[in-house]
């Protein structure tokens, strides 16, 4: 006896999850697998996708967090020798603190209001002096965030908002925007620090003999500080480190580690665990991590 | 670029079969290179057979399997999850294999799929795994898919190998549904046909 197949029920079976009466054959076929030969090709070109070139979207953010670490670091640096100055000053000559409190008062509304009257300017004076005298070194902090509407340049590189469906992204993202945003604040800082100097310099500042030797030893005292050449070499080499493949990048901090650059190594490790978390250390790399 | 070492056995194993395809792809776009790997691994195998068993020829599969990764790495920044990976890669592989046809016409006719229908009356208890050596089956299969006109056999291909659904075949294809299940029904035909023969 024969029947004839319904195509409709032949179709609605090869649907089903063991697909038909040709499901079973099909699966008991040769099961090729491709040569290693294109294993190989295959991913060295992803390799050499990932490894040349432009780092992709999302990865641009790192570039940017490296200059903007050496910008906030000198920064710092810069905030803290003017800091040591101020402070040294107003150790030698305790009788000018009136004077020069008063002093950066008045300069303070030249930024954001227009210039006052010389007698507004001593009224002004009079009601802030008391106030400023006491805390010499907060003043240099309080300056510069009065003075600070121009936006910050380091902000313009911070990398454009990648894709939202990106699993970890968004706590990169957030760590970056921050860390961009601080440097930001602290290259402001640091800007309108130098112009509060400045224009305290050129404005309100008598231009005594005495002051301008000391502005001319803390120029001197700046030059000889080579502290805000390192920053920006140790981000260009973050930057160029992070481009290799990971276990070139491992050899190279294991170097660092040996050749007693532990500072920078412990950079490295730090940038390497964020870029690659899955990634199993060696033993002596993870303590230095730690 | 070594496939794996030891290591990379266990970060590989660490970062477990939990992860999905399209999380692997992302992954992947961010400079993760050990998550192309795991995709690479998971689909190598389905992606050839496909390839292999469309063209029939071991240098044409070779040529656009590279080719199908090479695009999926270069389109990696342009992924986006909403596209289920499997159906993303099978889309870039399909197109070539199409366009490999083209440059090769001609093949069967239309009208020769509707002469098969007319000689399915088979025995009723005469399924192809109880009446033939497994050998047989296989080879009847074998042949049975080659004789394939091109678009019904990556059709059934798509299902057999693949295991996709009328719509995934019909987002791979680029057919309608009504197409995608015409094809599969003209290729279980001409299959049944082989068997029966």
């Amino acid at each position: 006896m024969s029947t004839r197949h319904d195509p409709d029920l032949d179709l609605e079976r090869l649907l089903d999850d063991d697909r038909g009466d040709f499901g079973a054959i099909y699966k008991r076929l040769a099961r090729n697998e491709p040569p290693r030969r294109l294993d190989r090709t295959v991913l060295a070109e992803a390799a050499r996708a990932v490894h040349s070139g432009r780092p992709p979207r999302s990865q641009r953010w790192l570039l940017g967090l490296g200059s903007a670490a050496g910008i906030v670091m000198a920064a710092g640096i810069a905030w803290q020798v003017g800091r040591q100055i101020d402070s040294r000053d107003a150790a030698m000559s305790p009788a000018t603190q009136a004077p020069r409190a008063s002093q950066v008062i008045t300069v303070l509304p030249i930024s954001e209001l227009p210039a006052p009257s010389p007698a507004a300017a001593a009224e002004t004076t009079a009601e802030a002096a008391p106030e400023e005298k006491p805390k010499p070194v907060p003043e240099v902090m309080a300056r510069p965030r009065k003075a600070v509407p121009v936006p910050a340049p380091v902000a313009a590189p911070a990398p454009p908002a990648p894709p939202p469906p990106a699993q970890e992204a968004p706590l990169i993202e957030r760590e970056t925007a921050d860390a961009v945003q601080e440097s930001a604040t602290s290259a402001a800082r640091s800007d309108a620090q130098d112009q509060a100097r400045n224009t305290a310099g050129s404005v309100a500042e008598p231009a005594t003999a005495d002051t301008l030797q000391k502005r001319s030893s803390q120029a001197a005292r700046e030059e000889a500080m080579p502290t805000r050449a390192p920053a920006p070499s140790t981000s260009v080499q973050l930057r160029r480190n992070m481009r290799l493949a990971p276990q070139d990048w491992l050899a190279e901090i294991s170097r660092l580690k040996k050749e007693g650059h532990r500072q920078q190594a412990i950079e490295n490790l730090l940038l390497f665990r964020r870029m690659h978390p899955d990634w199993v250390l060696s033993d002596d790399l993870r303590k230095l991590a730690e | 670029m070594t496939m794996t070492t030891s290591t990379d056995c266990l970060n590989l194993a660490a970062m477990g079969e939990e992860r999905t395809d399209e999380e692997l792809m992302l992954a992947y776009a961010e400079g993760d290179l050990l998550a192309f790997e795991m995709l690479y691994r998971r689909h190598r195998g389905t992606l050839y057979r496909f390839l292999l068993r469309s063209l029939r020829q071991r240098a044409d599969a070779d040529e656009l399997f590279q080719e199908t990764w090479s695009r999926a790495i270069a389109a990696r920044a342009r992924y986006r999850p909403d596209a289920k990976f499997t159906t993303w890669l099978l889309q870039i592989a399909h197109n070539l294999v199409i366009d490999r046809f083209r440059r090769a016409r001609p093949h069967a006719s239309a009208e020769e799929t509707e002469v098969v229908f007319s000689r399915l009356d088979a025995p009723e208890d005469e399924r192809p795994e109880r009446v033939l050596s497994e050998f047989e089956q296989r080879r009847r299969l074998q042949l049975a898919l080659e004789e394939l006109p091109e678009e019904q056999r990556v059709t059934f291909l798509l299902r057999m190998e693949n295991g996709l659904g009328l719509e995934e075949i019909s987002e791979v294809t680029g057919a309608g549904r009504e197409t995608v299940k015409s094809r599969l029904r003209y290729a279980l035909a001409r299959v049944r046909a082989r068997f029966e023969s």
